[in-house]
């Protein structure tokens, strides 16, 4: 499903974010990216949806090499490929069903197909009574859940998380993993950046371990350190 | 791709309401512009209009010296029967050529006062073969250096007069238009850009969950178009306007003697209409495309 061969990534001034990573991660898979601040992590997920490019090395993307991508293919690609940030990026002058609605609007989905897959994903993550709701009326843990709705609402191959409990508490967080497994257990690949030790422990899933841009470890029902 | 018609309305209408005063503001610099863009074109016309008119049997008087003899006036007569530019030559006794002459100086108080028909010359009334101001005016200025002519009166000085005058004002048009235009475009990617950054968070979004470029940009290439075409309306509507004024402005005589003759008719108007749409289009469409392409990087 995802295929990095030697990348790199030189950011100006010679700041070396990823350096010669190797690494495949298979379909249906659950993958903890973990390491030291500034060690790669949102680099490395940013560069498989191609908000940033590599400066060498080539990655594959279901099955296609997106280094090699026509420019108007990348929202097509981007559509096979949920998003979910620490920060999670709603629009504050939407409301829940709003928020949601917006990421299949913005991709030409029909209004019938938005109004039964709306309510649905919102039954998913457990917020189906507060669909009215603006985000700053909502906890972060809920506010996570919205942004995790719209990442699978049109059920992408792929998720990536970068640190979607960073801002949380720990047993709000536990919440979302719940949310997170569910959705990797329906096949869609998950790979998730994190800083969470306990999570990464209880959870015993692959993690590839990064220190100043090289991948340090790659171990399959690993452990944080 | 199919884009929603209801999306892509609610968008623009809000990117246009969210900011209105730096709406308003370029929308009154495109109408400005661009109706000095019709100005440009119906002074121009009209200019033309002029010049076509006494196109048509242009003809021009060359008074004999009061104190002329038989014999000198004889000279000038073969001298005008022999030119083979001029078609005909007509005599004019003393009390026809006042009246002509009155005619001619209409207006111009000091010479009327001062000429009565006892001082007046006889003159020839001379109808030139070609009838183009160009050669008209070169007949006048030579028989203007002739022995024994007192003065050579023609509706080319007229034109050129008002030719001079025309073409400054035109000039003067033509590069308010030009400054104003580039201000308005200005205006206009200010305007989209300010949408732009009020909605970067749902710009990134749509980015994020793949939203083509086109369906990214397209409220806001609206945004731009209504600007330069509400701008042009109100422009042509302008246009319009000028073009009854004008009238209005002739019926009643005032203003200049001279403008009598600077007609603007139906296809003039209709012209700077066209001017100025074409105008609109081109500035809003540009400014649109300009403004999407350089402060929205998808
Ligand atoms: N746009 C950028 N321009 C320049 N340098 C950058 C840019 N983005 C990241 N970097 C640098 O690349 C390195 C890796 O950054 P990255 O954000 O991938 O780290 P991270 O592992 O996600 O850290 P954290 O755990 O703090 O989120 C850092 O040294 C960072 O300063
Ligand atoms: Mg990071």
């Amino acid at each position: 499903m995802i295929k990095l061969e030697n990348v790199s990534k030189v950011f100006k001034g010679d700041v070396v974010a990823l350096r010669e990573a190797d690494c495949e991660i298979n379909k249906g898979e659950f993958v903890f990216l973990v390491g030291p601040s500034g060690s790669g992590k949102s680099t490395m997920i940013r560069l498989l949806n191609k908000q940033e490019e590599p400066s060498s090395g080539n990655i594959f993307v279901a099955g296609k090499d997106i280094g090699t991508l026509n420019s108007w293919k990348v929202p097509f690609l981007r559509r096979n490929i949920g998003c979910v940030f620490q920060d999670y990026k709603l629009l504050t002058n939407k409301t829940v069903y709003e928020n949601v609605a917006f990421a299949l609007e913005v991709i030409g989905r029909p209004r019938h197909v938005i109004k039964t897959q709306v309510p649905a994903i919102l039954e998913l993550v457990g917020l189906a009574k507060k669909h009215k709701n603006y985000p700053d009326e909502l906890s972060g843990g809920e506010q996570q859940r919205v942004s995790i709705a719209r990442a699978f609402v049109n059920r992408p191959l792929i998720l990536l998380a970068d640190e979607p409990t960073g801002n949380l508490d720990p047993a709000t967080s536990v919440g979302i993993m719940r949310l997170l497994d569910r959705i990797n257990r329906t096949g869609t690949t998950v790979v998730m950046a994190t800083h969470d030790r306990s999570i990464v422990d209880t959870m015993r899933r692959r993690v590839i371990e990064l220190d100043r841009g090289s991948i340090i470890r790659d171990q399959a029902r690993g452990v944080y350190e | 791709m199919a884009i929603n018609g209801n999306y892509v309305f609610r968008e623009t209408a809000a990117n246009l309401t969210r900011n209105i005063t730096l709406t308003v503001a370029s929308v009154l610099t495109v109408f400005i512009s661009l109706s000095i863009v019709g100005a440009t074109v119906l002074v121009r016309q009209g200019a033309q209009n002029l010049t076509r008119q006494f196109e048509n049997g242009v003809e021009f008087i060359v008074y004999v010296e009061p104190d002329a003899s038989e014999s000198q006036l004889a000279e000038v007569r073969t001298s005008l029967q022999d030119n083979p530019g001029i078609a005909e030559a007509t005599y004019i006794d003393r009390d026809e050529t006042y009246a002509d002459f009155k005619q001619l100086f209409k207006g111009q108080d000091t010479m009327l006062e001062n000429v009565g028909p006892a001082d007046l010359p006889t003159s020839f009334r001379v109808q030139p073969k070609d009838s183009s101001v160009a050669t008209v005016q070169g007949l006048v200025n030579y028989y203007r250096k002739q022995p024994n002519v007192f003065e050579v009166r023609a509706a080319t000085d007229v034109i050129k007069q008002m030719k001079g005058m025309t073409d400054f004002v035109n000039k003067l048009l033509f590069f308010s238009a030009a400054f104003l235009l580039a201000a308005s475009t200005l205006l206009i990617l200010n305007t989209i850009r300010t949408a732009m950054f009020a909605r970067r968070r749902e710009i990134e979004v749509m980015k994020l969950v793949g939203a083509t470029n086109w369906f990214i940009r397209v409220p806001f290439m609206l945004e731009g178009l209504v600007q330069g075409l509400v701008g042009g309306v109100l422009a042509i509507g302008a246009v319009f306007l000028a073009r009854n004024w004008i009238d209005e402005l002739l019926d009643k005589g005032q203003g200049l003697e001279l403008l009598q003759s600077f007609t603007i008719n139906s296809s003039d108007v209709l012209q700077a209409c066209l001017w100025v749409g074409i105008t609109a289009v081109v500035l809003s469409v540009g400014s649109s495309l300009i403004a999407t392409r350089r402060f929205l990087d998808v």
